[in-house]
Protein backbone atom coordinates (compact mmCIF):
# COMPACT_ATOMS: atom_id res chain seq x y z
CA UNK A 1 0.00 0.00 0.00
CA UNK A 2 1.53 3.14 -1.19
CA UNK A 3 1.54 6.35 1.02
CA UNK A 4 0.20 9.58 -0.35
CA UNK A 5 2.35 12.91 0.84
CA UNK A 6 0.66 15.90 0.52
CA UNK A 7 -0.21 19.64 2.37
CA UNK A 8 -3.63 19.87 3.26
CA UNK A 9 -6.17 21.89 5.46
CA UNK A 10 -8.71 20.54 8.10
CA UNK A 11 -12.01 20.88 7.09
CA UNK A 12 -13.99 18.38 9.79
CA UNK A 13 -13.08 15.91 12.55
CA UNK A 14 -15.64 14.15 13.74
CA UNK A 15 -15.19 11.13 17.34
CA UNK A 16 -14.94 8.17 16.29
CA UNK A 17 -15.25 5.53 19.44
CA UNK A 18 -13.12 6.71 22.36
CA UNK A 19 -9.65 7.14 21.22
CA UNK A 20 -9.84 7.80 17.30
CA UNK A 21 -10.85 11.03 14.81
CA UNK A 22 -12.37 10.46 11.55
CA UNK A 23 -11.15 14.04 9.88
CA UNK A 24 -11.72 15.66 6.13
CA UNK A 25 -9.16 17.33 4.68
CA UNK A 26 -8.39 19.60 1.60
CA UNK A 27 -5.57 18.97 -0.06
CA UNK A 28 -3.38 19.90 -2.65
CA UNK A 29 -3.05 16.86 -4.82
CA UNK A 30 -6.15 15.04 -3.83
CA UNK A 31 -8.91 17.64 -3.40
CA UNK A 32 -11.36 16.15 -0.67
CA UNK A 33 -10.24 13.06 1.22
CA UNK A 34 -11.22 11.34 4.58
CA UNK A 35 -9.20 9.75 6.50
CA UNK A 36 -8.69 7.67 10.11
CA UNK A 37 -6.24 9.07 12.66
CA UNK A 38 -6.06 6.30 15.05
CA UNK A 39 -5.80 6.87 18.72
CA UNK A 40 -5.43 10.61 17.91
CA UNK A 41 -7.55 11.66 20.92
CA UNK A 42 -5.15 10.32 23.85
CA UNK A 43 -1.88 10.99 21.04
CA UNK A 44 0.57 12.92 23.14
CA UNK A 45 3.51 12.65 20.39
CA UNK A 46 2.14 12.38 17.05
CA UNK A 47 -1.43 14.07 16.58
CA UNK A 48 -1.06 16.39 20.07
CA UNK A 49 -2.11 19.64 19.46
CA UNK A 50 -1.94 19.23 15.79
CA UNK A 51 -5.40 18.22 14.45
CA UNK A 52 -7.45 21.27 14.79
CA UNK A 53 -9.98 23.26 12.15
CA UNK A 54 -8.66 25.24 9.49
CA UNK A 55 -4.74 24.66 10.16
CA UNK A 56 -2.62 23.69 7.09
CA UNK A 57 -0.70 20.26 7.64
CA UNK A 58 1.49 18.25 6.01
CA UNK A 59 0.17 14.54 5.27
CA UNK A 60 1.37 11.34 5.34
CA UNK A 61 -1.75 8.61 4.51
CA UNK A 62 -2.05 5.45 3.26
CA UNK A 63 -4.91 2.89 1.73
CA UNK A 64 -6.27 1.44 4.94
CA UNK A 65 -8.28 -1.49 5.18
CA UNK A 66 -12.37 -1.50 5.13
CA UNK A 67 -14.35 1.46 5.03
CA UNK A 68 -12.48 2.80 2.18
CA UNK A 69 -11.14 5.32 4.86
CA UNK A 70 -7.12 6.16 4.37
CA UNK A 71 -5.33 5.59 7.51
CA UNK A 72 -3.31 8.90 8.57
CA UNK A 73 0.28 8.18 8.92
CA UNK A 74 1.86 11.56 9.94
CA UNK A 75 1.07 15.24 10.10
CA UNK A 76 3.23 18.46 10.51
CA UNK A 77 1.63 21.55 11.45
CA UNK A 78 2.62 24.24 8.63
CA UNK A 79 0.48 27.27 9.66
CA UNK A 80 -2.07 26.86 12.29
CA UNK A 81 -3.43 29.87 11.92
CA UNK A 82 -3.43 31.05 15.80
CA UNK A 83 -5.30 34.52 15.39
CA UNK A 84 -8.36 33.08 13.78
CA UNK A 85 -9.07 30.67 16.68
CA UNK A 86 -8.77 33.18 19.07
CA UNK A 87 -10.95 35.53 17.49
CA UNK A 88 -14.84 34.22 17.46
CA UNK A 89 -16.04 36.32 14.13
CA UNK A 90 -13.13 34.83 12.37
CA UNK A 91 -13.56 31.34 13.56
CA UNK A 92 -17.48 32.00 12.23
CA UNK A 93 -16.16 33.45 8.65
CA UNK A 94 -13.49 30.34 8.69
CA UNK A 95 -16.38 27.82 9.09
CA UNK A 96 -18.38 29.32 7.25
CA UNK A 97 -15.83 28.88 3.81
CA UNK A 98 -15.01 25.96 5.23
CA UNK A 99 -18.84 24.15 5.32
CA UNK A 100 -18.93 25.63 1.42
CA UNK A 101 -16.05 23.88 0.27
CA UNK A 102 -17.07 20.10 2.25
CA UNK A 103 -20.38 20.56 1.28
CA UNK A 104 -19.47 21.46 -2.24
CA UNK A 105 -16.50 19.49 -3.26
CA UNK A 106 -16.96 15.91 -4.37
CA UNK A 107 -14.47 13.28 -2.82
CA UNK A 108 -10.71 12.46 -4.44
CA UNK A 109 -11.05 15.12 -7.14
CA UNK A 110 -8.38 17.20 -7.28
CA UNK A 111 -9.18 21.22 -7.08
CA UNK A 112 -5.47 23.11 -6.52
CA UNK A 113 -7.63 26.03 -7.53
CA UNK A 114 -9.67 26.09 -4.47
CA UNK A 115 -6.61 24.95 -1.93
CA UNK A 116 -5.40 28.48 -3.06
CA UNK A 117 -7.69 30.24 -2.79
CA UNK A 118 -8.63 28.59 0.57
CA UNK A 119 -5.55 28.78 1.83
CA UNK A 120 -5.29 32.66 0.98
CA UNK A 121 -8.17 33.69 2.57
CA UNK A 122 -7.06 32.02 5.67
CA UNK A 123 -3.44 33.82 5.50
CA UNK A 124 -5.43 37.08 5.08
CA UNK A 125 -8.25 36.33 8.06
CA UNK A 126 -5.15 35.52 10.35
CA UNK A 127 -2.93 38.62 9.33
CA UNK A 128 -6.22 40.90 9.72
CA UNK A 129 -4.58 42.77 6.35
CA UNK A 130 -8.16 42.22 5.20
CA UNK A 131 -11.98 42.95 7.05
CA UNK A 132 -13.68 39.36 6.88
CA UNK A 133 -16.57 40.92 5.42
CA UNK A 134 -14.35 41.82 1.97
CA UNK A 135 -12.86 38.39 2.56
CA UNK A 136 -16.09 36.78 2.47
CA UNK A 137 -17.04 38.72 -0.84
CA UNK A 138 -13.68 37.38 -2.57
CA UNK A 139 -13.79 33.87 -1.50
CA UNK A 140 -17.45 33.32 -2.40
CA UNK A 141 -17.12 34.87 -5.82
CA UNK A 142 -14.03 33.00 -6.70
CA UNK A 143 -15.44 29.78 -5.08
CA UNK A 144 -18.52 29.81 -7.28
CA UNK A 145 -16.42 30.77 -10.52
CA UNK A 146 -14.24 28.60 -9.81
CA UNK A 147 -16.93 25.74 -9.77
CA UNK A 148 -18.52 26.72 -12.72
CA UNK A 149 -21.20 28.75 -10.76
CA UNK A 150 -20.13 32.06 -11.36
CA UNK A 151 -23.13 34.74 -11.18
CA UNK A 152 -23.67 36.30 -15.06
CA UNK A 153 -23.16 40.13 -14.13
CA UNK A 154 -22.96 41.34 -17.49
CA UNK A 155 -26.18 40.39 -19.67
CA UNK A 156 -29.56 39.86 -19.18
CA UNK A 157 -30.30 35.98 -18.36
CA UNK A 158 -33.09 35.62 -20.30
CA UNK A 159 -32.84 38.04 -23.63
CA UNK A 160 -29.51 38.62 -23.03
CA UNK A 161 -29.04 42.56 -23.60
CA UNK A 162 -26.22 43.99 -21.71
CA UNK A 163 -26.04 45.50 -18.38
CA UNK A 164 -25.15 48.91 -19.79
CA UNK A 165 -28.12 48.66 -21.51
CA UNK A 166 -30.54 48.46 -19.00
CA UNK A 167 -32.59 51.05 -16.89
CA UNK A 168 -32.25 52.35 -13.52
CA UNK A 169 -29.39 52.14 -11.21
CA UNK A 170 -30.86 49.26 -9.16
CA UNK A 171 -30.70 45.86 -11.62
CA UNK A 172 -32.73 42.37 -10.90
CA UNK A 173 -30.60 39.12 -9.93
CA UNK A 174 -32.59 36.10 -10.51
CA UNK A 175 -31.25 33.33 -8.41
CA UNK A 176 -32.15 30.37 -10.07
CA UNK A 177 -31.03 32.04 -13.37
CA UNK A 178 -27.99 32.68 -11.73
CA UNK A 179 -27.77 36.28 -13.36
CA UNK A 180 -29.16 39.87 -13.51
CA UNK A 181 -32.42 40.05 -15.77
CA UNK A 182 -33.81 42.99 -17.02
CA UNK A 183 -37.02 44.75 -16.69
CA UNK A 184 -38.56 43.71 -19.66
CA UNK A 185 -37.74 39.83 -18.72
CA UNK A 186 -38.79 40.06 -14.84
CA UNK A 187 -41.70 38.28 -13.99
CA UNK A 188 -42.17 36.47 -10.80
CA UNK A 189 -41.23 38.22 -7.49
CA UNK A 190 -39.72 35.24 -5.52
CA UNK A 191 -35.65 34.28 -5.43
CA UNK A 192 -34.68 37.83 -6.18
CA UNK A 193 -32.34 40.39 -5.26
CA UNK A 194 -31.39 43.84 -6.38
CA UNK A 195 -27.83 45.11 -6.59
CA UNK A 196 -26.84 48.96 -7.66
CA UNK A 197 -24.79 48.47 -10.38
CA UNK A 198 -21.48 50.04 -8.56
CA UNK A 199 -21.87 46.61 -6.29
CA UNK A 200 -22.00 44.56 -9.76
CA UNK A 201 -18.94 46.56 -10.59
CA UNK A 202 -17.04 45.82 -7.63
CA UNK A 203 -18.18 42.36 -7.36
CA UNK A 204 -16.78 41.48 -11.42
CA UNK A 205 -13.40 42.89 -10.06
CA UNK A 206 -13.06 41.19 -7.47
CA UNK A 207 -14.12 38.00 -9.00
CA UNK A 208 -11.16 38.23 -11.82
CA UNK A 209 -8.13 38.75 -12.37
CA UNK A 210 -4.68 38.58 -10.04
CA UNK A 211 -6.40 37.88 -6.15
CA UNK A 212 -3.29 40.03 -4.57
CA UNK A 213 -4.89 43.30 -7.01
CA UNK A 214 -8.53 42.09 -6.28
CA UNK A 215 -8.19 42.14 -2.38
CA UNK A 216 -6.86 45.90 -2.82
CA UNK A 217 -10.66 46.89 -3.75
CA UNK A 218 -12.21 48.88 -1.11
CA UNK A 219 -15.54 48.89 -0.45
CA UNK A 220 -17.64 51.27 0.61
CA UNK A 221 -20.28 50.31 3.58
CA UNK A 222 -23.33 49.73 1.48
CA UNK A 223 -21.94 47.77 -1.26
CA UNK A 224 -19.98 45.39 1.31
CA UNK A 225 -23.89 44.36 2.62
CA UNK A 226 -25.29 44.47 -0.60
CA UNK A 227 -22.98 41.86 -1.62
CA UNK A 228 -22.71 39.62 1.38
CA UNK A 229 -26.64 39.78 1.56
CA UNK A 230 -26.60 39.15 -2.07
CA UNK A 231 -23.52 36.03 -2.11
CA UNK A 232 -25.26 34.55 1.30
CA UNK A 233 -28.31 34.06 -0.93
CA UNK A 234 -26.70 33.15 -4.03
CA UNK A 235 -23.67 30.25 -2.83
CA UNK A 236 -26.47 28.78 -0.56
CA UNK A 237 -28.99 28.72 -3.16
CA UNK A 238 -26.35 26.57 -5.54
CA UNK A 239 -25.72 24.49 -2.46
CA UNK A 240 -28.59 22.84 -2.08
CA UNK A 241 -28.94 24.15 1.78
CA UNK A 242 -27.56 26.82 3.96
CA UNK A 243 -24.41 25.97 6.06
CA UNK A 244 -24.92 26.27 9.75
CA UNK A 245 -22.30 28.29 10.04
CA UNK A 246 -23.98 30.90 8.03
CA UNK A 247 -26.99 31.18 10.70
CA UNK A 248 -24.16 31.55 13.43
CA UNK A 249 -22.25 34.11 11.85
CA UNK A 250 -25.64 35.89 10.63
CA UNK A 251 -26.43 36.01 14.86
CA UNK A 252 -23.09 37.22 16.31
CA UNK A 253 -22.02 39.91 13.43
CA UNK B 1 -23.62 -16.45 22.41
CA UNK B 2 -27.10 -17.62 22.43
CA UNK B 3 -26.42 -20.72 23.98
CA UNK B 4 -26.74 -18.38 27.20
CA UNK B 5 -30.84 -17.74 28.39
CA UNK B 6 -32.35 -14.48 27.74
CA UNK B 7 -31.75 -12.80 31.12
CA UNK B 8 -27.67 -12.85 30.88
CA UNK B 9 -27.95 -12.30 26.60
CA UNK B 10 -30.00 -8.71 27.46
CA UNK B 11 -27.65 -7.67 30.13
CA UNK B 12 -24.44 -8.73 27.82
CA UNK B 13 -26.31 -6.26 24.94
CA UNK B 14 -26.54 -3.51 27.93
CA UNK B 15 -23.19 -3.81 28.86
CA UNK B 16 -22.02 -3.76 25.33
CA UNK B 17 -23.84 -0.24 24.71
CA UNK B 18 -21.81 1.49 26.79
CA UNK B 19 -18.51 2.99 25.89
CA UNK B 20 -15.76 1.36 25.46
CA UNK B 21 -17.01 -1.86 25.94
CA UNK B 22 -17.26 -4.84 23.32
CA UNK B 23 -18.80 -8.01 23.59
CA UNK B 24 -15.99 -10.18 25.63
CA UNK B 25 -15.78 -7.53 28.06
CA UNK B 26 -19.90 -7.03 28.28
CA UNK B 27 -19.89 -10.91 28.56
CA UNK B 28 -17.30 -10.83 31.26
CA UNK B 29 -18.81 -8.42 33.31
CA UNK B 30 -22.05 -10.35 33.11
CA UNK B 31 -20.56 -13.26 34.24
CA UNK B 32 -19.31 -11.12 36.98
CA UNK B 33 -22.55 -9.84 38.33
CA UNK B 34 -24.00 -13.70 37.92
CA UNK B 35 -21.60 -14.62 40.47
CA UNK B 36 -21.65 -11.68 42.27
CA UNK B 37 -23.57 -11.67 45.86
CA UNK B 38 -26.87 -10.71 45.37
CA UNK B 39 -26.53 -7.69 47.57
CA UNK B 40 -23.95 -6.41 45.09
CA UNK B 41 -26.09 -7.23 42.16
CA UNK B 42 -28.94 -4.75 43.80
CA UNK B 43 -26.75 -2.24 44.84
CA UNK B 44 -25.53 -1.72 41.14
CA UNK B 45 -28.68 -1.76 40.22
CA UNK B 46 -29.80 0.80 42.71
CA UNK B 47 -27.14 3.10 42.28
CA UNK B 48 -27.72 3.41 38.64
CA UNK B 49 -31.87 4.53 39.67
CA UNK B 50 -30.64 7.13 41.88
CA UNK B 51 -28.14 8.29 39.62
CA UNK B 52 -30.75 9.08 36.53
CA UNK B 53 -33.68 9.83 39.29
CA UNK B 54 -31.26 11.93 41.75
CA UNK B 55 -29.05 13.88 39.53
CA UNK B 56 -29.45 17.32 38.36
CA UNK B 57 -27.67 20.10 37.45
CA UNK B 58 -26.93 22.83 40.09
CA UNK B 59 -28.80 25.58 39.78
CA UNK B 60 -25.86 28.36 40.19
CA UNK B 61 -22.93 26.67 38.44
CA UNK B 62 -24.87 24.33 36.34
CA UNK B 63 -22.50 21.35 37.30
CA UNK B 64 -23.75 18.07 38.51
CA UNK B 65 -25.34 18.18 41.85
CA UNK B 66 -28.22 15.78 43.63
CA UNK B 67 -29.39 19.24 45.57
CA UNK B 68 -30.51 22.10 44.42
CA UNK B 69 -26.72 23.83 44.54
CA UNK B 70 -23.50 21.71 44.41
CA UNK B 71 -20.95 21.49 46.95
CA UNK B 72 -18.92 23.83 45.74
CA UNK B 73 -21.29 27.06 45.47
CA UNK B 74 -22.55 25.84 48.95
CA UNK B 75 -19.02 25.98 50.69
CA UNK B 76 -18.20 28.88 53.01
CA UNK B 77 -14.26 27.89 52.28
CA UNK B 78 -14.71 28.69 48.69
CA UNK B 79 -13.67 31.87 47.16
CA UNK B 80 -16.85 33.47 45.60
CA UNK B 81 -15.15 36.19 43.85
CA UNK B 82 -13.29 33.92 41.60
CA UNK B 83 -14.83 32.45 39.04
CA UNK B 84 -13.59 29.46 36.30
CA UNK B 85 -15.58 28.88 33.08
CA UNK B 86 -15.18 25.54 31.63
CA UNK B 87 -17.14 23.54 29.25
CA UNK B 88 -17.85 20.33 30.87
CA UNK B 89 -18.52 19.02 34.15
CA UNK B 90 -15.56 16.19 33.54
CA UNK B 91 -13.40 19.68 33.04
CA UNK B 92 -14.01 21.04 36.38
CA UNK B 93 -13.25 17.35 38.28
CA UNK B 94 -9.82 17.94 36.12
CA UNK B 95 -9.31 21.36 38.07
CA UNK B 96 -10.80 20.15 41.29
CA UNK B 97 -8.14 17.08 41.35
CA UNK B 98 -5.18 19.52 40.75
CA UNK B 99 -6.30 21.16 43.74
CA UNK B 100 -4.66 24.61 42.43
CA UNK B 101 -8.05 26.88 42.18
CA UNK B 102 -9.76 27.69 45.46
CA UNK B 103 -13.11 29.66 43.74
CA UNK B 104 -15.87 28.45 41.98
CA UNK B 105 -16.83 27.58 38.65
CA UNK B 106 -19.83 28.05 35.61
CA UNK B 107 -20.06 25.41 33.65
CA UNK B 108 -21.30 26.06 30.38
CA UNK B 109 -22.13 22.65 29.02
CA UNK B 110 -20.68 22.77 25.97
CA UNK B 111 -18.52 24.83 23.30
CA UNK B 112 -19.77 27.47 20.85
CA UNK B 113 -19.27 25.29 17.18
CA UNK B 114 -20.41 27.28 14.05
CA UNK B 115 -20.38 23.75 11.85
CA UNK B 116 -22.47 22.51 14.58
CA UNK B 117 -24.66 24.49 14.98
CA UNK B 118 -23.98 25.56 18.08
CA UNK B 119 -24.55 29.13 19.56
CA UNK B 120 -24.41 31.41 22.41
CA UNK B 121 -27.89 30.88 23.21
CA UNK B 122 -27.25 26.89 22.95
CA UNK B 123 -24.97 26.97 26.16
CA UNK B 124 -24.85 28.84 29.38
CA UNK B 125 -23.34 31.93 28.64
CA UNK B 126 -26.85 34.11 29.20
CA UNK B 127 -26.71 32.27 32.71
CA UNK B 128 -23.16 33.83 33.16
CA UNK B 129 -23.49 36.57 32.04
CA UNK B 130 -26.61 37.10 34.68
CA UNK B 131 -24.15 35.82 37.13
CA UNK B 132 -21.86 38.34 36.59
CA UNK B 133 -24.63 41.23 36.68
CA UNK B 134 -25.93 39.74 39.68
CA UNK B 135 -22.94 38.83 41.96
CA UNK B 136 -19.64 40.15 43.23
CA UNK B 137 -17.18 38.40 40.85
CA UNK B 138 -13.45 39.79 40.65
CA UNK B 139 -11.84 38.00 38.37
CA UNK B 140 -13.37 35.49 35.54
CA UNK B 141 -10.64 32.76 35.00
CA UNK B 142 -11.66 31.28 31.44
CA UNK B 143 -10.63 27.78 31.13
CA UNK B 144 -12.31 26.02 28.11
CA UNK B 145 -10.30 23.83 26.13
CA UNK B 146 -7.28 24.94 23.23
CA UNK B 147 -9.21 23.67 20.32
CA UNK B 148 -10.93 26.24 17.61
CA UNK B 149 -14.04 25.50 19.46
CA UNK B 150 -12.53 26.29 23.18
CA UNK B 151 -10.67 29.55 21.77
CA UNK B 152 -13.71 30.57 19.89
CA UNK B 153 -15.89 30.51 22.96
CA UNK B 154 -13.23 32.20 25.23
CA UNK B 155 -12.89 35.10 22.66
CA UNK B 156 -16.63 35.12 22.60
CA UNK B 157 -17.51 35.00 26.75
CA UNK B 158 -14.43 38.18 26.64
CA UNK B 159 -16.14 40.52 24.42
CA UNK B 160 -19.57 39.64 26.42
CA UNK B 161 -18.19 40.61 30.31
CA UNK B 162 -15.88 43.61 28.29
CA UNK B 163 -18.34 46.03 29.82
CA UNK B 164 -18.02 44.65 33.57
CA UNK B 165 -15.31 46.00 35.99
CA UNK B 166 -13.89 42.50 36.69
CA UNK B 167 -10.29 40.99 35.62
CA UNK B 168 -10.77 38.43 32.66
CA UNK B 169 -8.14 35.80 32.60
CA UNK B 170 -7.85 32.90 30.44
CA UNK B 171 -5.68 29.46 31.29
CA UNK B 172 -2.08 28.93 30.16
CA UNK B 173 -1.08 27.22 27.60
CA UNK B 174 2.20 25.27 28.36
CA UNK B 175 4.98 22.11 28.31
CA UNK B 176 3.24 19.86 30.05
CA UNK B 177 5.09 18.53 33.59
CA UNK B 178 7.92 15.61 32.14
CA UNK B 179 6.93 16.02 28.49
CA UNK B 180 9.68 16.05 26.29
CA UNK B 181 10.02 18.59 24.71
CA UNK B 182 10.58 17.55 21.23
CA UNK B 183 6.87 16.12 21.23
CA UNK B 184 4.95 19.18 21.90
CA UNK B 185 3.59 20.71 19.12
CA UNK B 186 4.61 24.27 17.58
CA UNK B 187 1.28 26.65 19.30
CA UNK B 188 1.90 25.30 22.69
CA UNK B 189 5.46 25.73 22.67
CA UNK B 190 5.16 29.22 21.05
CA UNK B 191 2.24 30.16 23.67
CA UNK B 192 4.87 28.44 26.57
CA UNK B 193 7.54 30.99 25.09
CA UNK B 194 5.69 34.01 25.12
CA UNK B 195 4.52 33.02 28.59
CA UNK B 196 7.34 32.39 30.14
CA UNK B 197 8.30 33.57 33.96
CA UNK B 198 11.24 34.64 35.87
CA UNK B 199 12.86 31.82 37.98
Amino acid sequence: MPDFSTPAIMLRSIDHGDYDLIIKFLTLKQGKVTVIAKYAKKSKKRFSGILELFSVLELVYKTGRGKGLYLLKEASLKEPFMKIRGDIKKTAYASYWTEIINQWLEEGTRQESIYYLFRHVLQALDSGRIPEEALSILFQIRFMKISGFSPNLSLCSTCGIEIDSMEGNSILFDLAKGGIVCKGCASYPSGRLYLSRGTIKQLEWVGSGDIKKAERIRFTSPAIKESLVFLEAFVPYHLGREPRSLSFLRKIR
Amino acid sequence: MNHYPASILNLIKNFGRLPGIGEKTAERLAMHILRARRVEAEQLAQSIMDLKQNTRLCSKCFALSDKELCKICESPARNQSLLCVVEKPADMAAIEQSGAFTGVYHILQGALSPMDGIGPEDIKIRELIKRVENGNIDEIVIATSTTVEGEATASYISKELERFQLRITRIASGVPVGGDLKYVDQVTLKRAMETRHVI
